[in-house]
């Protein structure tokens, strides 16, 4: 019975509820897009370790992080690291940022690498660097054999990679580390961290040792306060798409106070009349959460920055949205509940 | 079956005045009754309806049908008394605008726990009874007044309640429909039940067993008057049967 009156109220105001779907699906997907980019920070964060693979860092005791407060040191002292226990392999490497013409002007981040060692791909593409081209992120705009402009200096683009990216999307050109040091040193043998394969023990003096989630955290830090906006807006959002639902449900239920009071006065159960609100709210809420996904999909394409909606927040999401959906209409719920039934008399006061 | 109200008075205020429309009220109907409450606006008429129907409180007295004290119920027990004792009758019909003819009076059954077919069928057989067979599947938009009424009579039938109350039934009728309605009642009756209607319209009045009529509301404490008279002895040979205490 709940569910009857609630799927025929729904078909009959169809339109209104049409448009209150439609609204609360398009606030529903930005919201979507916003766990999406939020996201996809994250991600690339850990993409970019991830890539690097090493096991420990080793930093200039004054950086705080080898992403954020890079500072320079000779690339010769990765042989102190290559001998600390518990170290198989260490390499010098440059965090570094370039400007670039190609495809358009912008910056990007660069990162130097010893061709085959710790911090750069294996196999061909180390030939790759070794020959002195670049490897650049597809969402730099150039493909295989494309000319790239670093600083004034012509690279041409060996591979490309995907995802890797940090800073909020900021595309990563790999080159050699002597490319690098060229590029962005002066051409001095400097570097500004050491990676290892094998966690050393302890830091060697004047270095300070992080892990993979110091560095992680390091590579945060730039976009946490993005994330933080982002959190608040979509926790907004997620008002906003509510809010629509429980005005939608509390208007549609004002206008159905005296059916309310005629379906009690018969007999109706309000615990029915709860049930049946609710069900409304709920299928409200799913329908705009279903509608959600398809319009995400279509819309991100369009965003500039990466949209990487994980399929735990696709599954979440109708759960969040009944949720909320329900919990916006208890006022509605609570309106009807509270309807005397002798309002289903004409006069009767 | 009887209904039996004892000493039943109701009272709500009106502006900074109490008004006490009924006060001290006796009255007993018995199965296979039609009992007409007349009086002019503001009687006590829908009052009385609803205090019968379980909707309002009396400010004093007991309300009992068939041994059960209505207005001893409460919660569940309450819902209940309005589901199976007592069929409704809205002077506005009161009907789900989105259901069709057959769901409205599907709603009492299917809220009593009726299964989806079983509660399809009792409809359909009611609204065949009523002369609706072929428009079960319209919405009360759909239909006409007559016709509006006619479902809400169905659904006040549905779950087959001993005491059937109407408020104004004839309101939003023309007159070939008022006459159609009236038989209607007086058969809902004939079937053994109590029925109880509000109304100004003295075209019913014919088919009526008696009437029960209810003076202007007075100012509380005052008590207000009700007497009753036979339609048979016609409208103006009143006879007092409520003693104002």
């Amino acid at each position: 019975m709940t569910w009857l009156v609630a799927l025929r109220d729904l078909q009959w105001g169809r339109r209104r509820f049409a448009i209150a779907v439609t609204a609360t699906a398009l606030v529903f997907a930005l919201g979507l897009l916003m766990s999406g980019v939020s996201a996809s920070f994250d991600n690339e964060i850990r993409r970019t370790v991830d890539a690097i693979g090493a096991d420990g860092w080793l930093v200039p005791a004054e950086s705080f992080g080898p992403f954020t407060g890079p500072a320079t040191m000779p690339a010769a002292r990765a042989a102190v690291a290559r001998r600390l226990p518990g170290v198989r392999r260490a390499d010098p490497i440059a965090v570094l940022r370039a400007s670039t013409r190609t495809p358009r002007r912008g910056s990007v981040n660069l990162l130097g690498v010893v061709p085959g060692g710790v911090g750069s791909p294996a196999g061909a593409e180390a030939r790759l660097l070794e020959r002195g081209l670049a490897i650049a992120d597809a969402s730099l705009g150039l493909g295989v054999g494309d000319g790239l402009d670093l600083s004034g200096t012509s690279f041409r683009v060996g591979a490309v990679t995907h995802g890797r990216t940090y800073f909020a999307g900021v595309p990563t050109v790999t080159v050699s580390l002597r490319a690098a040091q060229r590029l962005a040193l002066g051409g001095r043998p400097l570097a500004t961290a050491i990676v290892t394969q094998g966690a050393p023990v302890r830091a060697p003096r004047g270095f300070a040792l992080l892990g993979n989630a110091d560095v992680r955290t390091d590579l945060g830090r730039p976009v946490a306060q993005a994330k933080q906006t982002i959190s608040f807006i979509r926790l907004l959002l997620w008002a906003v798409g509510a809010g629509i639902i429980g005005a939608i449900v509390y208007l549609a239920a004002l206008e159905r106070m005296r059916e309310f009071a005629a379906l009690k006065a018969i007999g109706v159960s309000t615990r029915d009349l709860m049930a049946g609100l609710a069900a409304q709210a709920a299928l409200l809420s799913l329908l705009s959460a279903v509608l959600a996904v398809a319009l995400e999909n279509a819309i991100a394409p369009a965003v500039a920055m990466s949209v990487e909606v994980s399929p735990a927040a696709l599954a979440t999401l109708p759960l969040i949205a009944v949720t909320a959906g329900i919990a916006a209409s208890a006022l509605a719920i609570r309106r009807a509940v509270a309807v005397d039934p002798a309002l289903a008399f004409g006069a009767a006061r | 079956m009887n209904l039996v109200c004892r000493d039943v008075a109701v009272e709500y205020s009106c502006g900074t005045q109490a008004v006490r429309p009924i006060d001290g009220l006796d009255l007993e109907v018995s199965s296979g009754e039609l009992v007409l409450l007349m009086g002019p606006s503001g009687c006590g008429k829908t009052s009385l309806l609803s205090m019968l129907a379980g909707i309002l409180r009396p400010l004093r007295g007991r309300i009992s049908v068939d041994g059960l004290e209505v207005t001893r119920l409460a919660g569940g027990r309450l819902t209940d008394y309005r589901r199976h004792r007592v069929g409704v009758v809205f002077q506005a019909f009161n009907l789900v605008p989105s259901l069709t003819a057959a769901e409205n009076v599907e709603i009492p059954l299917r809220a009593a726990g009726r299964g989806r077919r079983q509660s399809r069928k009792r409809a359909r057989e009611l609204l065949e009874q009523l002369g609706l067979g072929d428009r079960c599947s319209h919405r009360p938009g759909a239909l006409s007044g007559g016709q509006q009424q006619r479902v809400a009579i169905a659904r006040a039938l549905a779950l087959d309640p001993p005491v059937v109350l109407a408020d104004e039934p004839t309101a939003h009728l023309d007159r070939a429909q008022v006459g159609r309605v009236a038989r209607l009642l007086r058969e809902i009756a004939d079937e053994g039940r109590v029925v109880i209607v509000a109304t100004h319209d003295d075209r019913i009045a014919p088919l009526a067993d008696r009437a029960v009529m209810l003076d202007e509301p007075a100012a509380a404490p005052a008590p207000a008057r009700a007497e009753a008279f036979d339609p048979a002895l016609g409208a103006g040979a009143k006879i007092p049967v409520y003693a104002a205490t």
